[in-house]
């Protein structure tokens, strides 16, 4: 599933900081709501991946809503609020995009399973190809966007077609789908694959977090 | 037994020569270029296998295959979209990328038949391959690979531009891909057959089956026509209005 951040914050200054942030990268999908009213029906009605609350809105608590909250959840708070003990991911405001990353990161979306069943436990072996394959999605984040922004679909088709079996290999599930309906469509339909492109760069960076 | 990898992506040039190394498959050569590899494609055949990628810039595995290169071939490739029209090339297997060690030593063992049971790898290649005996009374010479290979002209409907490259496209044959210009080509061929129809594209007036404002279909291909060679073309045409 594509990331997508629910944003739960009351102050608008706030709200817009965060759409400032996102801008650094398209790829991340969101909405935000004013107050924890909506979030049951929002939660509901939409396939969130992260949810991103202020600790309080109007006297009320986020822990007073744990029973429905089951994504990942970050916390963000000010030196004003005592915190009571909580489970979710903690941060103070104000949220940065590194720290809105590393919360992303924290999430697993990959596995070493079939990378290592496949290197049948040649340790050397894993390490070398695990740095083949960060050289490339590091490459491949610095270009993508400039051919993105030049309209370069070929290359961008030819990049994307050569990392489908490093997102299989490294059991990228949501990567590995949107990767081949990018190279399959990209030349006809650029008009919904480019936003797909977007959300596969989130994958990208996030494996990079997560590729040790 | 030794082997030749093709293929521009380093993740698997290194993946192979790691299971390479595990069997004692001597790894004689790497190219990551396919232009390269198409230009040296008679060294291809002092090698048992070679390990050729399908996706690649410029000159497409298929690209080569067509060059008919004499040696067991397995295709690598990140989908099988296209593992039907590469056994029609008679290669030895098709691995999907990424493939386990137990699946690549399948397509090895398979090679290792085929190099016992046919002392002779031009005996296994298709019918169309084997040097014909006919005399066609019409024909061109084409250099490959400093092999000069007879065509019978009438054969050809299309001439496609590729960069440094002509692709030639005959009737129930293999294409064929040739270094030199469209223009020489041109030169080669008579006038009363062949016409230039676009700037990357010679048709032979013979195939042609239909006419569109835009494009011809010549064969079963569709080609488009510039403006500027749509009246020659018009005139060369018998047309009954």
């Amino acid at each position: 599933m594509p990331v997508k951040v629910l944003f739960v914050e009351d102050n608008p200054l706030q709200q817009k900081s965060f759409k400032t942030i996102l801008k650094k990268n398209l790829g991340i999908k969101h909405s935000i709501i004013n107050d924890f009213d909506l979030l049951k029906s929002e939660l509901e009605k939409n396939d969130y991946t992260h949810l991103i609350s202020r600790y309080a809105i109007n006297g009320k608590l986020i822990n007073d809503f744990s029973e429905i909250i089951t994504i990942p959840t970050l916390i963000i708070f000010t030196d004003k609020i005592e915190i009571n003990e909580t489970n979710y991911s903690l941060t103070k405001l104000p949220l940065s995009y590194s720290k809105l990353f590393s919360f992303l990161s924290e999430t697993p979306i990959m596995s070493n399973e079939t990378l290592e069943k496949y290197a049948m436990g040649d340790q050397e072996f894993i390490n070398q190809i695990k740095e083949l394959i960060k050289e490339e999605f590091k490459a491949n984040i610095e270009i993508i966007p400039q051919l993105l922004e030049n309209k370069n679909l070929k290359e961008i088709k030819s990049k994307v077609h050569q990392m489908v079996s490093k997102f299989s290999l490294l059991e990228m599930d949501n990567s590995y789908n949107l990767s081949k309906e990018i190279d399959l469509n990209i030349l006809e339909n650029p008009k919904k694959q480019i936003p797909n492109m977007q959300q596969l760069l989130v994958d990208i960076e996030i494996a990079l977090t997560q590729l040790k | 037994m030794n082997c030749i990898i093709i293929d521009d992506d380093d993740f698997y040039v290194e993946f192979l020569r790691n299971y390479c190394k595990k069997v004692n498959i001597e790894v004689k050569a790497v190219y990551q270029n396919s232009v390269i590899a198409l230009q040296e494609i008679n060294k291809l055949s002092e090698c048992d296998v070679v390990f050729l990628d399908i996706h690649m810039p410029d000159i497409s595995g298929f690209d080569i295959l067509k060059n008919k290169p004499k040696t067991q071939i397995v295709i690598l490739s990140a989908d099988d979209t296209n593992a039907i029209k590469a056994f029609d090339y008679n290669v030895v297997d098709y691995l999907q990328k990424p493939f386990e060690f137990e699946r690549f030593m399948r397509a090895v063992n398979r090679v290792k038949e085929r190099l016992t049971s046919t002392p002779e790898v031009v005996q296994q290649l298709p019918a169309e391959n084997k040097p014909s005996l006919n005399k066609p009374s019409n024909t061109i010479y084409v250099n490959i690979n400093k092999r000069l290979i007879k065509l019978n002209i009438e054969d050809i409907y299309v001439v496609e531009a590729k960069g440094d490259y002509v692709l030639i496209k005959l009737d129930d044959k293999e294409n064929l891909i040739v270094h030199t210009t469209l223009k020489r080509i041109k030169e080669k061929l008579p006038q009363d057959i062949f016409t230039q129809v676009h700037r990357s594209y010679i048709v032979n007036l013979k195939k042609i089956v239909d006419i569109e404002e835009s494009t011809i279909v010549v064969n079963r291909d569709v080609i488009p026509i510039s403006k500027s060679n749509r009246t020659p073309l018009m005139e060369k045409l018998d047309i009954l209005n």
